[in-house]
């Protein structure tokens, strides 16, 4: 016997998350784009979804955000912080490749300088994740040494009923148990089975592609040439990967009074890494892909013991000349070390 | 109090060819007009004042050349303005009036004018008859643009145009792709700095601010014909503002 939720006490369960002072968010569908986004029931959920166009991501590091109001006056400069949010959120139905994402990043975020903004939004944010029990093409997390049940990054663990008619409950942190508790007396025992996992088949042997790319005469290979000729430039898989943290300050403002903000950047604009001096070390857009590929499957685990990369998928799925992660380990699987 | 000691710039605007949209443009954005006019001393700008002078120092250029006495106009100017802009797509690339010139010109006289037939030459830009300072495309231009460039220009710093295509500020909205909507849009070699306002409106970028630095068209060619769009779609997309070269084909 396993407790479980129904999936016809889901809105009852927003509605007490949502009393208690949480603020509630989830895969939404709009007219053309899906996202997780907040909800008032549940309803808004497009839990059908095999997962949102848009990344969890940018619920914890979003596009624009204002760090520093400045001010110039005649003697002095006046700053004036802003401060990161303390709303209480739960996030219901975050696919396992999203919240691996954040996970993967939060070591990224605190390793030298406490990015103040992700970890209060970290520490007053419940992951509930439901696994996949359907996929599509492009989700590769399998190749990537996770799973359509993976729990990284979850304080709470839903695995959906073979009826299809609700979850199983597992929680996962103390986060995740707290929330749990808030509707303990809307979950009720059964003995249901859960549905099996999607079948994600492997499409690339990772450990062959890191060995790879650890070579270091592979760095100026022609095979970067050739992956990148079709690449447009623009941006799309960066923007919408869960995993791709990069970013930009920008001081936005007339002579006298402006906004510091903190903006997404991407590695695959020429801009990326141009120096004042009008010197562009990746002047090439097939040395920006390799730095892409490099950094998520080389530098980073060197760094943080993990491939910055949790298999969503979205880089494929999205980009506009059928290009992304995938097509390019596939590739490089094919090489030889 | 003016710390950076901004230069009140001399202005003066000039409409050949063209619907005086781009000029109007200037006019708009009320909440930073009397900020963007702090920093101009208008000259002569028919659309925004009665007064005309003939000492200006820089001189926009809207429209593109289609007449003998426009010639002869835009000769002057070029003489008293030390700073000569094209501004708008038709200065800069001919634009929509180009398609005059795929048609014998005594036919279109006479189709257009009838009995009362005038005389008119082939549209040609602006950098056809003299020497451009610096292209602000767009049809129209984006007021936000011309503010960060008269800006530049007041204060003494560069003046840039982003060298990127118009996809990256299409995707910075997450917009979805009108590739994946089944039609041909020019925003993966069309110069950015319009904010990708037709494509986030669900419209194929058209090119009106003419080809990027940085693109990857045989990439972007690849991508039409894969998707088995209509080459003809691409050839009339790419001749509309006639900004592009036009693409070597088979047709005859």
């Amino acid at each position: 016997m396993t407790r479980i939720l129904s999936s016809d006490k889901l809105d009852n369960c927003v509605a007490r998350w949502r009393k208690a002072g949480n603020k509630v968010f989830g895969p939404v569908k709009k007219e053309t784009t899906s996202s997780y986004a907040a909800v008032e029931s549940a309803a808004e959920f497009d839990l059908g979804l095999i997962l949102p166009d848009r990344s969890v991501k940018e619920l914890f590091f979003p596009q624009t955000e204002p760090m520093m109001r400045y001010s110039i006056k005649k003697q002095a400069i006046d700053t004036e912080d802003f401060q990161p949010p303390i709303e209480k959120r739960i996030i219901f139905g975050v696919r396992p490749c999203d919240a691996s994402g954040l996970a993967i990043d939060d070591p990224l975020f605190g390793w030298d300088y406490k990015d103040d903004f992700w970890f209060k939004r970290r520490n007053n944010s419940v992951i509930i994740t439901i696994a996949c029990t359907k996929s599509d093409d492009f989700c590769m997390c399998t190749s990537l040494k996770l799973a359509p049940d993976s729990t990284k990054g979850a304080d709470v663990m839903l695995r959906p009923l073979q009826n299809g008619k609700g979850w199983q409950v597992e929680e996962l942190t103390d986060r995740g148990r707290e929330a749990v508790k808030e509707i303990a007396d809307l979950l009720q025992d059964s003995a249901e089975p859960t549905a099996p996992n999607a079948m994600v088949p492997e499409k690339f042997n990772l450990d062959a592609c890191v060995a790879w790319l650890r070579n270091p005469e592979n760095f100026e290979s022609s095979f970067w040439k050739e992956i990148s000729m079709r690449c447009i430039g623009c941006g799309s898989c960066t923007f919408l990967c869960p995993t791709c943290h990069c970013f930009d300050f920008q001081d936005e403002g007339d002579t006298y009074n402006g906004i510091r903000r903190k903006n997404w950047d991407s590695c695959s604009f020429a801009l990326f890494t141009m120096h004042t001096s009008g010197h562009n070390p990746r002047s090439t857009q097939s040395a920006r892909w390799r730095q892409r590929i490099m950094h998520k499957f080389n530098y980073f685990p060197g760094k943080f013991n993990v491939n910055s990369c949790s298999g969503c998928g979205r880089c494929s799925r999205q980009c506009p000349v059928d290009m992304g992660i995938t097509e390019t380990l596939q590739a490089i699987s094919t090489l030889q070390p | 109090m003016n710390p950076i000691n901004a230069m009140k710039l001399k202005i003066a605007s000039f409409d050949f060819t063209c619907c005086e949209g781009c000029q109007l443009q200037l006019a708009n954005r009320e909440s930073h007009l009397i900020d963007f006019f702090e920093l101009l001393d208008v000259r002569n700008f028919r659309e925004i004042s009665s007064e005309r002078h003939d000492d200006y120092d820089i001189a926009l250029i809207e429209g593109s050349i289609s007449r003998r006495d426009e010639v002869e106009r835009l000769l002057k100017i070029r003489q008293q303005a030390k700073v000569l802009v094209a501004f708008g797509t038709c200065a800069c690339f001919g634009g929509i009036n180009s398609l005059k010139n795929r048609f014998p010109l005594d036919k279109i006289v006479r189709d257009v004018y009838g009995d009362m037939a005038v005389e008119t030459l082939p549209i040609r830009k602006i950098s056809d008859l003299v020497k451009v300072d610096l292209s602000i495309p767009g049809c129209p231009v984006s007021k936000e643009e011309v503010e960060r460039i008269i800006v530049s220009l007041a204060t003494g710093s560069q003046v840039t145009l982003p060298k990127y295509p118009v996809c990256v500020e299409c995707k910075q909205q997450l917009n979805t792709c009108l590739f994946e909507l089944g039609e041909i849009c020019l925003g993966p070699i069309t110069r950015a700095g319009c904010n990708a306002v037709c494509p986030a409106g669900k419209t194929a970028c058209l090119g009106c601010r003419g080809p990027a630095e940085e693109i990857n068209m045989p990439a972007f060619l690849e991508l039409v014909q894969e998707r088995g769009l209509n080459p003809r779609d691409l050839q009339d997309k790419l001749a509309f503002y006639n900004a592009f070269e036009p693409l070597a084909t088979d047709e005859t």
